[in-house]
Order: structure tokens, then sequence, then C-alpha cells
């Protein structure tokens, strides 16, 4: 018997009694739906020697189970008009698919079968090796993939964010078909999930389709709670990768609160005040925002940088307030870096004006709306935040909270957390100069 | 098959009296509107002298208008919550304004300020000129960048526009002047080159009034029709150039070859050959064969660019090092066997069957939406198109697709281009 925990007028989940957590939204505008299979593993649940190993058996989820042989799932989910795929981050692993309403029933097929019975086949892990490789050297082609993964290894002492997502290549030429299966089996299982679907269906119908296909799964022990507890940082730490490359680029990482502290949504507006809004909830949302942001000014107008970012990630550990910058030809980095800090200051010294307050918020919530356009982005939005606020329905009560931050809120945790001893600095030296 | 909403199928179009066209789709589904001018204005109309300033002018749209300043534009906009893009491709200049509903009659006199209005302030071309340097430096840097700019090189004569990217280069960026850009942007904007789409949750006679409103008074300039003022182009000879860059581990690779342009009776039945070759299921048999098969590649897809004179089909891989010669070959034998055999009997049901069954998908978001409208009105292909559509793509057969594809992808004239570290 399923247990309803949750019933909204914008969702309702359901978690099964093999504990998968099922939220579905009727959106009955188009006869589309979007469907959602998210796992609570990724970058975070790895070690060294490993690391990478979320992706890579993502990879392999493709690659055939007992009722879909390989390539099956793309073929049937293609030859119908649908779209999928799938991503792993460091808190999570995601699979979708989008697809007529009328097909419902073979994404539940899908899921139902990759979950427990992906093969792992050894010939198709070690084919799979060289593309995972591949994936890796096309962003190590990018001078702003090796200036993040430096300062990530830096800023963290213990947790595993420091190990990112794609892993070195070492692991990825080390690692074997068994601890792929291995990490599959200890990761999916039905009480380590939950479905999302959001789109033409009548819920009560579509309930028990999904208990058919899922109810005679199993649940598996669950997996260990992340033991790992990150010492406070007790001073800067900087870090400079030299190689050849067309300039400078810098980043500043600053240790910031996880989605679910009190201080989530005030971050996610300071973060917008410095270098403009963009949903915090969905992908998705409007270009060519935040050209008044603080960083804008100081960094594109001020002819320092040809493009700058301020972030601030909703993640189920503390993570990281990054702030990014490719500077124009012939700028030193320190000067860059004195002006971000000098606009950092501003904001902890004299607050946020109303006006400039209220510009953002409206940018902020501008930003939700448009990411909250179609199936699949509405099934991000329920499934992002039921996984990194533990509370599907924060995909609406986070988007009110920014509303309510105020500039004192946002002068505090700037005076908290963007602090030098809570900072990371990273630069990225071209190498002829650096010689 | 789905279907879509008689209103997602069948845009409403009006011409108001100074020839501005009004494409117009009420999706209320989502509280925003994205309302864009697609401007034919783009790097086609440039001289070889000017490369690079359709770029600089749509970019420099933004930098201030006779009654907005850049700063202020800055400060509105993102207090509307708007996102406002500019993109220069070939044909056209694309000025996009995605804003809540409410704020749409705004959205659109700011726009037409953009477009009608441009001061072009000299500070600020100074301003974005020292970014644009710079972006070219990067540009340089990027294998994928590179891969596709030598591509170019080796398919179109230099006298050609799709001969180089729209960016320009440090030379003419440097000498840009003000007068240049005002010049252009006199010279090919207007309302009688422009169509303007109304996408979202507005309804038909607000954005007429609001066209009519900001828009309505705008003077015309003279027509030339864009296909016009592009040069011929023999075919290239088969060619293979690779560019070394230090630094890198990945090369990204460009094969392909002009083909014809998107008002070709030949268009729909290429355009299926490149679904199957290298679209459908995971980026089609290229995928396939490059990928899943063998490993080889974290990337290997096709595409076919449907444009005003010479479009191009054109293959993209990301390949290690090593593993090029493979690759290459695979993808040479992956080509061959579609040449001589055409697409299977299973092929050409699921390409039918995933191209019908993906318009909702389409045109579920309003840029999605916006999109095929430009197709529509850019190549007339009519109102009816997309009620048309399941025909058009019904009809084609085996041997068509096959015939088709013999006739314009010849590997003869395949030029290939690598950019990556050095072998």
């Amino acid at each position: 018997m399923a247990l309803s925990v949750s019933a909204s007028a914008s969702f309702q989940q359901t978690v099964l009694d093999n504990g998968l957590r099922v939220i579905l939204r009727e959106v009955r505008e188009r006869p589309l739906v979007g469907v959602w299979m998210w796992y609570r593993v990724g970058g975070r649940n790895e070690l060294p020697g490993t690391t990478g190993v979320s992706h890579w058996v993502e990879h392999m989820l493709f690659k055939g189970g007992k009722r879909f042989g390989k390539g099956e799932i793309t073929k049937e989910i293609s030859r119908r008009g649908g779209a999928l795929n799938a991503f792993t981050w460091i808190d999570c692993t995601a699979y979708f698919e989008t697809l007529p309403a009328s097909e419902i029933d073979l994404a539940l097929s899908i899921e139902a079968d990759r979950i427990y019975d992906t093969r792992i086949e050894p010939d198709e892990a070690e084919a799979e090796r060289t593309v995972v490789i591949s994936e890796r050297e096309g962003s190590e082609n990018y001078p702003e993939f090796w200036l993040r993964e430096e300062v990530q290894a830096v800023a963290w002492r213990e947790h595993p964010y420091r190990l990112g997502v794609i892993g070195p290549k070492s692991d990825l030429r080390a690692m074997t078909r068994e601890d792929l299966y291995q990490h599959y089996k200890r990761y999916y299982m039905t009480n380590n999930a939950s479905l999302v679907m959001v789109g033409d269906f009548e819920t009560a119908r579509l309930l028990d389709k999904i208990r058919a296909e899922f109810d005679a799964l199993p649940g598996g022990p669950s997996p260990a709670a992340l033991q790992v507890e990150e010492q406070p940082q007790t001073g800067e730490r900087r870090v400079t990768v030299r190689r050849p490359g067309p300039t400078h680029y810098i980043m500043l990482g600053y240790h910031a609160p996880e989605a679910s502290h009190a201080d989530a949504a005030s971050m996610v507006v300071l973060s917008s005040v410095l270098g403009g809004a963009s949903s915090p909830i969905a992908w998705g949302g409007a270009r060519g925002l935040g050209r008044s942001s603080r960083l804008y000014r100081a960094l594109i107008d001020g002819e320092l940088a040809t493009s700058v970012s301020a972030s601030y990630e909703l993640t189920l550990d503390p993570y990281l307030f990054a702030i990014d910058a490719t500077l124009r030809d012939g700028v030193e980095p320190a000067r860059a870096e004195a002006a971000i800090l000098k606009e950092l200051e501003r904001i902890q010294k004299d607050g946020v004006p109303d006006e400039e307050l209220a510009r953002t918020k409206r940018q902020l919530h501008a930003q939700v709306v448009y990411s909250l356009e179609g199936v699949t982005n509405q099934g991000f939005a329920l499934g992002f935040m039921d996984l990194v606020a533990k509370d599907a329905s924060a995909w609406e009560t986070f988007p009110e909270a920014l509303q309510s931050v105020t500039a004192d809120d946002i002068q505090r945790v700037a005076s908290r957390y963007l602090v030098e001893r809570q900072r990371t600095v990273g630069w990225f030296v071209p190498e002829e100069e650096a010689q | 098959m789905a279907t879509v909403t008689g209103s997602a199928l069948r845009p409403e179009r009006i011409e108001l009296s100074n020839g501005l066209v009004l494409l117009h789709n009420h999706v209320p589904s989502n509280a925003s509107v994205v309302v864009r001018a697609l401007v034919r204005a783009g790097a086609s109309r440039e001289t070889h002298d000017e490369h690079g300033i359709a770029s600089l002018t749509g970019r420099m749209l933004r930098q201030g208008t006779r009654n907005i300043s850049k700063s202020a534009l800055a400060e509105e906009l993102d207090g509307m919550g708007a996102g406002l893009s500019v993109d220069v491709g070939y044909a056209l200049v694309a000025v996009s304004i995605k804003c809540l509903s409410g704020d749409f009659l705004r959205a659109t006199q700011i726009l037409s300020e953009l477009v009608c209005k441009p001061t072009f302030p000299a500070e600020e071309l100074d301003r974005l000129r020292g970014q644009v340097l710079t972006e070219l430096k990067e540009m340089d840097d990027n294998t994928r960048v590179m891969a596709e700019r030598t591509w170019r090189e080796l398919a179109f004569p230099s006298t050609h526009p799709y001969h180089r990217l729209t960016v320009g280069n440090a030379a003419t960026v440097s000498a840009a002047t003000r007068d240049n850009l005002s010049a252009f942007q006199t010279a090919w904007y207007g309302p009688n080159q422009t169509t303007l789409i109304v996408v979202g949750d507005v309804a038909l006679d607000d954005a007429v009034a609001a066209a009519e409103a900001s828009l309505g008074d705008w003077p015309g300039v003279r027509i030339e029709r864009v296909e016009s003022t592009l040069p011929a182009s023999d075919l290239p000879p088969k060619e293979l150039r690779e560019v070394a860059m230090t630094g890198k581990t990945q090369a990204d690779v460009v094969i392909g070859l002009p083909t014809l342009d998107r008002g070709s009776a030949d268009y729909y039945a290429l355009s299926f050959a490149n679904h199957i070759l290298g679209r459908m299921y995971f980026m089609g048999r290229f995928g396939e064969k490059v990928r899943d098969e063998q490993g080889l590649a974290y990337y290997a897809y096709s595409e076919l660019h449907g444009s005003y004179g010479r479009g191009a089909w054109l293959l993209r891989a990301g390949v290690n090092p090593r593993n090029l010669d493979k690759a290459l070959t695979s993808i040479d034998a992956e080509l061959k066997r579609f040449l001589d055999e055409g697409p299977t009997p299973e092929e050409q049901s699921d390409g039918v069957s995933s191209l019908l069954g993906s318009l909702p998908r389409q045109l579920e978001t309003n840029e999605g939406a916006a999109a095929v409208m430009s197709e529509i009105e850019l190549y007339d292909l009519g109102l009816d198109y997309l009620e048309r559509y399941p025909d058009i793509v019904r009809s084609l057969t085996r041997e068509q697709v096959t015939e088709v594809t013999r006739r314009w992808i010849d590997p003869q004239h395949l030029v290939s281009a690598i950019a990556g570290p050095p072998r």
C-alpha cells in the first residue's frame, strides 16, 4: 500500500512500500509527458581511485538490461518522437525522457528495467571507457575547466566535492567493470530514487500504472550516509594554473551553505545582485540579463573582463559560492581580483539599496517563470528541489522565499560567507607569459 | 501521431503598411513572451572589406539609442526581468527580448528603439572593440571554432560570405568606425527587411497594436533579397587540413560540403537522410558506429544547414588524436554504405515517426515555436506549413532519399578540417 505524503494543488507525492518516491503533476496543455528518474548518487558518493564512477555508470544505463537490449532504449524513444538524456552531478544522477503522452508506458518500462537489471557487460564497459575519457578530453580543451578543477581540489580537504564529477584520467583508466557494477548495485534501488512525471495524464490512473511496474521491485539496503565533515577553512588558499591559453581567467570560491540552510535564499539573491539572476530551481531562462549587476559594471563596463559570473548552487552539503571572470587581453589578474573584492566589500559595508534589491528580485521571479516552461523543465524543478531541499514543494516555496530576502539579509550573508578565510583564489596564467 | 493545437500549427501573419511583417502565435501556458525582430542584415550583406561589420552593428544596438542610454537600458531590462539577446548570422540579425507577458508592450517599444534608433556611441564602440579582440583570441584557442573556420575556408571561395565566420577578424574589428556601423544599419535595417515574431501569452490584437505603435512609422529601406547578393560557388575539391594547437588533448573534426538552399525541391529528402545519418536514435548512424560501437569519440553527429544559397551538410566529431584515423575511416565507410544502400526499411519508418512525433516537443516552448515561425517566414513555406509537413515527410521514399543524397553528398568533394593537438 502506497503512502501519500503530500498533495498540493500543483503536484501529488507518494512513497511506494519499496521506498520509491513518486511525484506527479498534471499539465494537460499539450499531449506530452516529461519523465525524470532521480538517483541520490553522484560525485559526493565517490572515493579516490574510482572518481567518475557515477558518471560512467550513467552511460552504462543506456547499454541494455533485461527488457531492452543495447541501443534499444534510445531507438524506442526516438522512433516515437521522444527525446532522452541523462546527467550526473555532485549530488545526483538523473535520467529523463520527454515523449508523446500516449507513450507513457514505454518510459515506465524503461525506468523499471534499468533500475536493477542493467547488465554492464565487460566489453561494453570497456568500449565506454574511451567515450568517457573523450568527454573529459573535450573539456580539457578549455582553460576554464583546468582552473575550476584546481580550485575545487584546493578548496576542500576532506569532502568528495573536491573530486568533481568526471574523474581524473588515472581513475578512468584504472577502474574496472566490477567497480562500475558494485557502485550500481550499491546505489540503484527504489529506496534511493524518485520518479517525477509531469504532463498530460490522469494522476490516479498513472499511479496504477506506476504501481504495476514498480511495486514488485524490492527496496535494498539504504546506502550509508556520508560521514565526511569538512573542517572549517582557516585562511585563504591560492592556486595558479599555467598552461597554454588565450588570456587570463580567475576564479574565487567561497565556502557557502547547503540548500536546506536558512541562508540559502539570501545567498541566491546575493549572487544575483553581483552577477545577474538565473533560476535556482531549474534549467533554462532568459539570456542577457544582469547587465546592471555589480560585477558586470565593474569588470565588463570597467574594461577588465569579457565575461563575469557569480554563482551559488543549491547542493546537499555546503558547496562553493563562485565568481568567475575571463579577463581582457593584457589585464593582470591581480587588478581584476582587486576589483571583485572591492565590490564584495561595498556590499558588506554599505548593503544594497532598495531599488537595486527590487530589480534583482524581479529578475529572479522572471527567471523562475521562464525556467518552468514545458513539462521537462517542471519535472526537473520538482525532482531537483525534492533532492537538494528534501521537499518537492520547495519548487514553489523557495522562489517565494527569495522574494522575502531583505537588504539586511544580503549584507549579513555577504559578511558571513564572502570572507578571506573562507576563500580560494585561482588564476589561470597563459603559459607563454608564465615562462 | 500526437497532434498539436491549431494555434501552434498555424501562426497569424499581418503585414503593416510599411512592409513589416508580424507573425503571431498565442501560447498562454507560460506567463511570458518572446518578441523577436528578424532583420535581414546579417553578414551576407557585408562587402569583403566589411568583414565583421554586421556583427559589430548588431552588438552595438544595445549600447545606446536616441532615447535610452546603455546604462538606463540595462537597468530597465533587469528591472523587468527581461532578457535581451542579439544574434548575428549570415542572413539575419535576431534581436530578441524574453519578458513577462505584462511587460510585452514596453519590451516592444524597447525593441523598436534598438533596431530603429541606435546611436553607436564612439566610446562604447571602443569598449566593445577591446572585448571582441579578446574574444577573437579565445576563438583562436578553441578547437571547435578552429575546425569550423578552417572547414569554411576550404569549402567556400574567398568571395563568399560563408567562407568566414561572422564575427570578423582583428584587422577589420580594429578598423571599424561608428560611421561604418551607422551606414550599415541605415542601409539594411528597415521594416521591409524585418519580420517581427511575437509568441507567448499575448493576444493578437495586442501584438498588432504594439507593432503598429512602435514600428508602424519606421521608414523603409531598399529591398534586396539576401540570396541575390550571394556569389555562385563551385564545389570544392576533396581536401583535408589539420590545424595543430598546443595544450589541447582532443581533436575536433568537421567534414562536409556545400549542398543546397532551403527552397530546393530536394531539401526534405536530404534533411531526412541527415536525420538518419547523424541525428535519429542517438546521433544517428555516425554516433552508433563511432561512439557506441567503437568508443572512439564522445560526440559524432551531422547537421544540414538549410539557408539562402548553398547551405552545407556537416559532420562534427570530438576524437582523441590516437583514434583519429580509425574514426575517419569509420565515418567514410558509414557514409559510403548509406550512399550505396540508402536507409533501411526500419530506418525509413522510424525516421518518419520520429520526425512527426517530435513536433509537439519542438513547439513546447516559446523559443521553439519562434524558431519554426522564423523558418516559415524566411523561406516562404506558407502559414499552413506545419499542417502540410506530415504529408511531406510521409511521401518520402527510400529510393528518393538515397538518390537525393547521392546527388548532393559526393565524397569527391568532401572537405575535412581537424583542429587539435599536434600528431
